[in-house]
């Protein structure tokens, strides 16, 4: 078989990646369970790898078996992605809509810019208190921090967007003849799309990241509240294997998103994330 | 000159109108009506009163000083760390494939999530904030400079190799300068995380700092407190983001590349 260039890469990339893979884990299983067999505490260097701190895979794997026979991992996933997807839903309907009435309408950017370009460095969670103050500790106040945070995210790119047609189109569209709302459904909006894709990643992802922060701070349920849980509970176990399962909700989220919005884009020439 | 003046007019109007419609329902007639104490709707004089009591307390000033110490020194570390390994798993591809399984394993962990994590490893001190910024931004600055790197134009390492350039001053003067952009705009994004960190943080793990004064506006329900706490954060944020923005500017200004949809 004749070896092309991409292919030796390919195998490279595979083996490399593979054989570090395997030795890492390998290496961790080991050294976590040092303490069943030498005095750990004495060794300065490897008493790092103390069972209180660094959890041995076979607790991981545990500890994970356990959270899903009893259903708490299934319930507390289901919990926060409740809370995310009403709140990008409806963060992500006001990010786009006023992202494009803002690219549409010079006047409508002129208003509303300075306001953006103020809760636009402020990180959603400083104001996780205010709404709790506000709105009380129930669900409300997490779906809102993750609406505003979606809307401010999704708004930006997706003005960019409209203002990125490049104006040809629009003269030529114009000059035959082409009426407003033509101009927008046909040209403005499918030119915006790629970026506003963008900012809908991007916000899925910072999305999780703000409401396992919330939940950090101010919830009963969820995600978020089972490493608060763990933590308060000193169980290393618990709070590693919820971590990981963010990890793994993040990752799930940020790949079906990417494959979705191909999917829906795939009429458009190479404009891949 | 005239769009000047516009835009200062439509500034006053957009926020005049917001500290309208905040001032009516921040009366005690009206905030009473959804809320049993006026400390939760104040009015905007309050807020004023609360900044003077602060500043001239010192509160304010030692919360700016503790926030800004932990994130630049956070930072800092992180920025460090993550542009070096980022070039090296750049510039070097088996380091690259070795690294990359742990890159990709950890990234998808946001670095909001560890918070809990480092607070069972190294207590609720300033290690712990710090380390947690740290690893936050080395994360989005590894990933933005190996972008970089990986996307300089191979044309640009072709004709340099053709001209007789050896490794180090390829790297030096071509894979390195190609690359700002990406290293600076993963700065830029690498601010945001910080910030976003140091708040919750401060939050979780109650403490000194602007998001501890966050914190204690809500426990002693005191929404002037909070506001200076937000709107302390926001002016710093910016301060900071603009700061990058000229760098970029000025390290990369001899660049032709489009960035006025990337300076966004």
């Amino acid at each position: 078989m004749l070896k092309t260039k991409k292919s030796i890469t390919l195998h490279s990339q595979v083996k490399y990646g593979l054989i570090s893979l395997i030795v890492a884990i390998l290496l961790y299983t080991v050294l976590t369970n040092l303490h069943l067999y030498i005095e750990v505490k004495s060794i300065p260097i490897l008493s790092v790898f103390r069972p209180q701190y660094v959890p041995p895979p076979q607790r991981i794997w545990d500890k994970t078996l356990e959270l899903i026979s009893t259903g708490r991992l299934w319930q507390n996933i289901l919990i926060s992605l409740l809370r995310i997807l009403i709140g990008y839903g409806c963060g992500a309907a006001i990010g786009v809509s006023i992202g494009l009435l803002m690219g549409s309408y010079r006047k409508v950017d002129l208003y509303l810019d300075p306001l953006v370009q103020f809760l636009r460095p402020i990180p959603p969670l400083a104001f996780v208190t205010l709404f709790i103050l506000w709105l009380g500790i129930g669900e409300i106040s997490k779906i809102l921090i993750i609406v505003e945070t979606t809307a401010v995210v999704t708004l930006i790119p997706t003005y960019q967007g409209v203002k990125s047609v490049p104006k040809i189109y629009l003269d030529a569209a114009r000059s035959l003849g082409a009426d407003k709302g033509l101009i927008f459904r046909k040209i403005i909006f499918p030119s915006a799309v790629p970026y506003i894709v963008t900012g809908l990643r991007l916000s899925l992802g910072i999305s999780w990241a703000v409401i396992v922060a919330a939940e950090y701070i101010a919830a009963f349920r969820g995600l978020g509240y089972q490493v608060i849980y763990y933590q308060r509970l000193m169980s290393i176990d618990g709070v590693v294997v919820s971590i990981i399962w963010i990890g793994i909700m993040v990752y799930l989220s940020d790949n079906l998103s990417r494959l979705a919005f191909n999917h829906v884009t795939r009429w458009m020439e190479k404009q891949r994330v | 000159m005239r769009e000047e003046k516009n835009q200062l007019y439509y500034f006053l109007i957009s926020y005049g109108i917001v500290i309208a419609l905040y001032s009516f329902v921040s009366l005690p007639q009206v905030s009473t009506f959804f809320y049993p104490r006026p400390e939760i709707l104040p009015p905007i004089t309050w807020f004023f009163k609360k900044v003077y009591q602060v500043s001239t307390s010192g509160l304010l000033f030692r919360s700016i000083g503790i926030s800004l110490l932990r994130m630049v020194s956070g930072y800092v570390m992180g920025a460090v760390i993550g542009v070096s390994v980022g070039l090296l798993m750049g510039w070097s591809r088996k380091v690259d494939y070795t690294l990359n399984p742990l890159v990709q394993f950890i990234r998808p962990i946001p670095a909001l999530a560890l918070i809990p994590l480092f607070i069972l490893w190294f207590g609720i001190g300033e290690i712990t904030k710090i380390l947690l910024i740290a690893e936050g931004v080395a994360f989005v600055t590894l990933i933005s400079t190996y972008e970089g790197i990986k996307n300089v134009p191979t044309v640009y390492i072709e004709a340099a190799r053709c001209l007789g350039a050896n490794e180090r001053l390829l790297l030096q003067k071509i894979m390195i300068p190609a690359s700002f952009p990406y290293i600076i705009s993963g700065f830029r994004v690498a601010l945001a995380t910080a910030w976003a960190i140091i708040v919750a943080a401060e939050i979780v793990a109650s403490d000194k700092g602007l998001g501890y004064l966050i914190l204690a506006g809500s426990h002693h329900v005191d929404a002037s407190l909070i506001y200076v706490g937000i709107i302390g954060i926001g002016v710093l944020a910016y301060a900071f983001d603009k700061f990058i923005r000229w760098i970029d500017v000025t390290l990369t200004g001899w660049m032709e590349v489009e960035r006025e949809e990337a300076q966004q």
